[in-house]
């Protein structure tokens, strides 16, 4: 099963190295979209069937919190799963973004591992590079 | 919070931040010193690589973050030989150097820094948030002028060996 997957960040190198997490972690044949603030994803997730969203916190226009919220007060979106992945690592930021509705949370920095199992446990397994999925062994970037 | 405290989470996140995310294993120096003392912009260069022993304001690479905390704020800057930029981004994002722009480079920088401020303040109280700032890139420009001035010449620096090179870490900071 492939998805589409909305990644969500400023940095566009960041951008590139969670596609190469999803893609290490068995989500290859998946469709990405890219969005570099909470606005430009909100304007794709108007025009683009998305099963995940993953987006970092602190961004211009608008921030990661910010578009959470919208996304978790809109009907047609809110059942979208959000994933935060941030250097925002204190309790009461994490707090915000779980009451918020986010369905997960990464702390940068993270190994790929780490991308895999929260959205394993959201998603599901993924089956387009069964290989991938056979064992806990490390991830070759 | 003591400067020897915040340079000794500095030390650990950096560590962290580079042999997870850029696959470079770093030896930051047991005690701080400072821009001016460490000989930043002369022949004597804390920040440099073996490509580029005389470092100038346009060899080296450089951004700065602000950040807010209940009890202080300031500036983190991380300063890096271009070399050594390049060998970061290409494992940061898996493109040989051919392929890489200074975008590319400059977001890495960004990142890096990003990176290394979250995780040294949350391991500093991870129970309050600090408002972490956006991080900018330092144009050469800047870097010259604060050769020129000496303006920050008492600002503490933790310089980081590596294999390709030496990082330079500056905190600003004020008790608020």
């Amino acid at each position: 099963m492939t998805f589409s997957i909305l990644l969500v960040d400023d940095s566009m190198p960041m951008r590139s190295v969670i596609k190469k997490a999803f893609k290490a972690a068995g989500y290859s044949g998946s469709q990405f979209h890219e969005a570099a603030n909470g606005m430009e994803a909100l304007e794709k997730l108007a025009n683009h069937w998305i099963d995940i969203v993953v987006t970092d916190f602190t961004m211009p226009k608008m921030n990661g919190l910010e578009m959470l919220i919208r996304i978790k007060q809109n009907d047609l979106f809110k059942t979208i799963p959000v994933v935060v992945v941030t250097t925002e690592g204190s309790k009461e930021k994490i707090d915000q973004f779980m009451k918020n509705g986010a369905a997960g949370y990464i702390k940068k920095p993270f190994t790929p591992e780490q991308i895999r199992d929260i959205i394993t446990d959201i998603l599901g397994e993924s089956h387009d590079n069964e290989q991938s999925n056979d064992s806990d062994s490390d991830f070759d970037f | 919070m003591t400067m020897n405290n915040l340079m000794t989470q500095i030390a650990i996140s950096i560590s962290e931040v580079m042999e997870t995310m850029f696959y470079i294993p770093v030896e930051p120096r047991d005690s701080y010193t400072t821009i001016g003392k460490s000989g930043l912009f002369t022949d004597r260069a804390a920040v440099s690589s073996p490509y580029n022993p005389v470092i100038t304001p346009e060899k080296i690479k450089s951004a700065i973050i602000t950040f807010h905390g209940i009890a202080f704020s300031g500036t983190i800057g991380l300063i890096v030989p271009e070399n050594l930029l390049m060998i970061m981004t290409e494992n940061f994002m898996g493109e040989n150097r051919q392929h890489l722009t200074v975008d590319h480079l400059e977001g890495t920088l960004k990142e890096a820094l990003n990176m290394l401020a979250g995780n040294t303040f949350s391991k500093i109280d991870d129970k309050s948030s600090f408002g972490l700032g956006v991080p900018e890139i330092n144009t050469a420009e800047v870097l010259n002028r604060i050769k020129e001035s000496g303006e920050y010449s008492n600002t503490p620096l933790l310089v980081v060996e590596t294999m390709n090179g030496r990082i330079g870490i500056a905190a600003d900071v004020e008790q608020n």
